[in-house]
């Protein structure tokens, strides 16, 4: 993505959470509203500003990380997959505790990152190193530091 | 504040804190010594080990961590010529080439005294000049608060962000997801879209955990899975004695550097990215040999290395004095100094001074921790640097950032939402807003808020009530500070366009990239 539609895409994308929190505006008091009112007048200014820059002719907007990043070599797929699977971590936690999320979420990703997936060996070093660091947390938290972990609905 | 100060050496000194200190160095090396990982991800990453210690044990760990994960850095960039943490992109300038011209240990030695030289000066500015500031801010109302808020959100976005109008941006998100929950003044419950779990607001830990660890991890696996190779060194005799001479016998460079450090650390959101690099460039313009830069001179690697360190302690003097982080990873101690019922401000010199020395020293004592770790425990770190692979590091920082965000407030809710944020974090990143200026807004915005709605109730009586915001000296002085930082990235332009050769025009606008 070259760097004008980075900037139109932030700006359009920043406008409409703007506009969605404006769209909640609902306030009970008359000091409830005096500041993020003001804060989304400025911010949609600002949107504003970069959203009509990216139409012009002049040079880009400067991007530290954006810019850069376009230049190595990217693995989409393997960042989207890692994504999908701590989403799904984090949804899963809430039924399945932390003990057994913790080695099917931290297997899988390890797994699937492996040059070769297939080999009885990188499955089996990928569950042995899944169960040894989940149970690590659980005896280093729940045991030593009395930090409490999600049990799950159904194993709690 | 001596006898304060006497009383932190106890505390510091005490066996539990001393192991502490210890393992906070520790762990902050290891972290900080893995490319890709970011001090402020390590302090985040670290900080579910503190939820239930004492708030003196909680803040001296993150203060070792922190202080120990800058210093951490130098390895990666000395050995594999990549910096394990931003602070340290200034080390591989001349650590990496050292290191090809079998100088390693050399480089480590000299990277390490820098590291405590510039840890120490910048702790000793936190511990004399923190209290004078706080005395100070024992002045400030509601309508100077806010100008302080106006001038951290003005600053880092013209330091940090590498464009203004960006930086502004990412800011201004910061301060309005700060305005979700129930408002500061008049328990407006705001944007919430009847979402029982957002009344409370977004717990900031749980924000900063997703703006700063999940776009790191993402981009780990963006990048691919590949190891490191690290340049071997070997302990040779008088290698170290010979340094230690080296370096001590130019010792501007080293207070230069950690002066820089200090300064830039002082400044809100610049960190140690900046300083190293400001530190290199200014201990080239001075010395004798410049052209010998870049080519393995251990003046460069003293430079950068004195400077990123001493910005944790000068960080830390807006943070404790104001409630404004100096650098990124001061606003995860900020969010921790909260949980545990720490408000900063003149109050934690007066009230909490044991906590608040205990924990200044502690990261002093950090500093002088560095050498012996350091000097002894290099080698074995840069193996491990080199032997752990990415698809061991991504989940062991998903499975960390989990329980970061699950254990604040043993909410299942908190985990999804650290893990959006964490994506629109990575989102945002790869638009070019970065994560910086979003979390100093979520911290400023509180107290920009109540600044400016308590300066409008108190000029109630008068017939444009905000104008309680512009009549104290201290208030115009701070408008001058945010002018000044405000206007500071045009005025090169300015410069530079009156300068320019006559010919054709070019239109002149400060965002652009050269």
């Amino acid at each position: 993505m070259s760097a004008k539609a980075r900037d139109l895409l932030g700006s359009i994308l920043i406008f409409i959470f703007v506009a969605v929190l404006w769209s909640e505006r609902n306030y009970m008091t008359p000091f409830g509203g005096i500041f993020p009112d003001v804060v989304m007048g400025c911010l949609s200014l600002l949107v504003a500003i970069t959203f009509i820059l990216s139409f012009t002719p002049f040079r880009t907007i400067k991007d530290g990380d954006g810019a850069s990043a376009e230049k190595a070599e990217k693995h989409w797929r393997e960042m989207i997959v890692v994504a999908v699977i701590l989403l799904a971590w984090a949804t899963l936690l809430r039924y399945l505790g932390f003990a057994l999320t913790g080695v099917v979420g931290f297997g899988s990703i390890t797994w699937y990152l492996s040059e070769r997936r297939n080999s009885v060996r990188c499955i089996l070093s990928a569950i042995i190193i899944a169960l040894l660091m989940t149970y690590l947390l659980v005896f280093v938290f729940e045991y030593l530091l009395k930090v409490p972990l999600p049990p799950g609905r159904i194993f709690g | 504040m001596f006898n304060h100060i006497l009383m932190g050496l106890t505390h510091v000194f005490s066996l539990e804190n001393l192991l502490l200190v210890l393992a906070g160095t520790v762990a902050g090396m290891i972290v900080g010594s893995l490319p890709g990982l970011t001090a402020t991800m390590a302090v985040a990453l670290l900080v579910p080990f503190t939820y239930t210690m004492s708030p003196v044990a909680g803040l001296v760990t993150l203060g070792a961590i922190y202080m120990g994960c800058i210093y951490g850095g130098c390895f990666s960039a000395i050995l594999i010529n990549t910096p394990g943490t931003p602070s340290s992109i200034g080390t591989t300038f001349d650590g990496y080439p050292m290191a090809k011209q079998g100088r390693g240990e050399e480089a480590i030695v000299a990277a390490t005294l820098g590291s405590a030289v510039g840890g120490l000066v910048g702790v000793i500015a936190l511990i004399f000049l923190s209290p004078p500031l706080a005395e100070i801010a024992l002045r400030f109302g509601p309508a100077e608060y806010f100008w302080v808020g106006v001038f951290g959100l003005t600053i880092i976005s013209s330091l940090a962000a590498g464009s203004f109008l960006k930086g502004m941006t990412g800011a201004g998100l910061g301060v309005l997801i700060s305005t979700i929950g129930i408002a500061p003044i008049g328990g407006d419950v705001r944007f919430t879209f009847d979402i029982p779990a957002m009344q409370g607001g977004l717990n900031l830990i749980v924000m900063l955990i997703g703006l700063f660890c999940v776009p790191e991890l993402l981009t780990l696996a963006l990048n691919g899975v590949k190891n490191h190779q690290a340049l071997e060194f070997k302990k040779q005799k008088g290698v170290l004695g010979d340094t230690v001479r080296k370096v001590l016998s130019k010792p501007g460079n080293l207070i230069r550097s950690s002066i820089i450090g200090t300064v830039v650390g002082i400044l809100p959101g610049a960190g140690g990215n900046i300083a190293n690099l400001v530190a290199y460039n200014e201990a080239r313009r001075a010395s004798k040999h410049p052209e010998k830069f870049g080519t393995g001179i251990v003046d460069g690697v003293v430079a950068t290395e004195a400077a990123n360190n001493a910005v944790v302690g000068g960080g830390m003097i807006p943070l404790v004095t104001l409630g404004i982080p100096g650098a990124p990873p001061d606003a995860i101690i900020y969010g921790v100094l909260m949980l545990q019922g720490l408000r900063p401000g003149p109050e934690l010199f007066t009230e909490r001074a044991d906590i608040t020395y205990t924990f200044m020293l502690a990261v002093g004592l950090s500093a002088i921790v560095m050498i012996p770790v350091g000097l002894y425990g290099g080698r074995l770190l840069s193996r491990f640097v080199a032997t752990l692979s990415p698809r061991y590091l991504i989940p062991g920082i998903g499975i960390l950032t989990i329980v970061g965000s699950y254990a604040i407030r043993n909410n299942y809710t908190d985990v999804l939402l650290m893990l959006i944020f964490g994506v629109i974090g990575f989102g945002l990143r790869y638009l070019g807003f970065h994560g910086a200026p979003i979390v100093l807004g979520l911290i400023l915005g509180p107290i920009m808020e109540e600044g400016l709605v308590q300066s409008y109730l108190m000029g109630q009586g008068k017939a444009w009530p905000y104008v309680t915001l512009f009549t104290s000296p201290l208030s115009w002085v701070l408008i001058a500070f945010c002018l000044m930082s405000f206007f500071w990235p045009y005025l090169g332009h300015v410069k530079r366009f009156l300068r320019r050769p006559t010919g054709r025009k070019v239109p002149f606008d400060p965002d652009m990239e050269e």
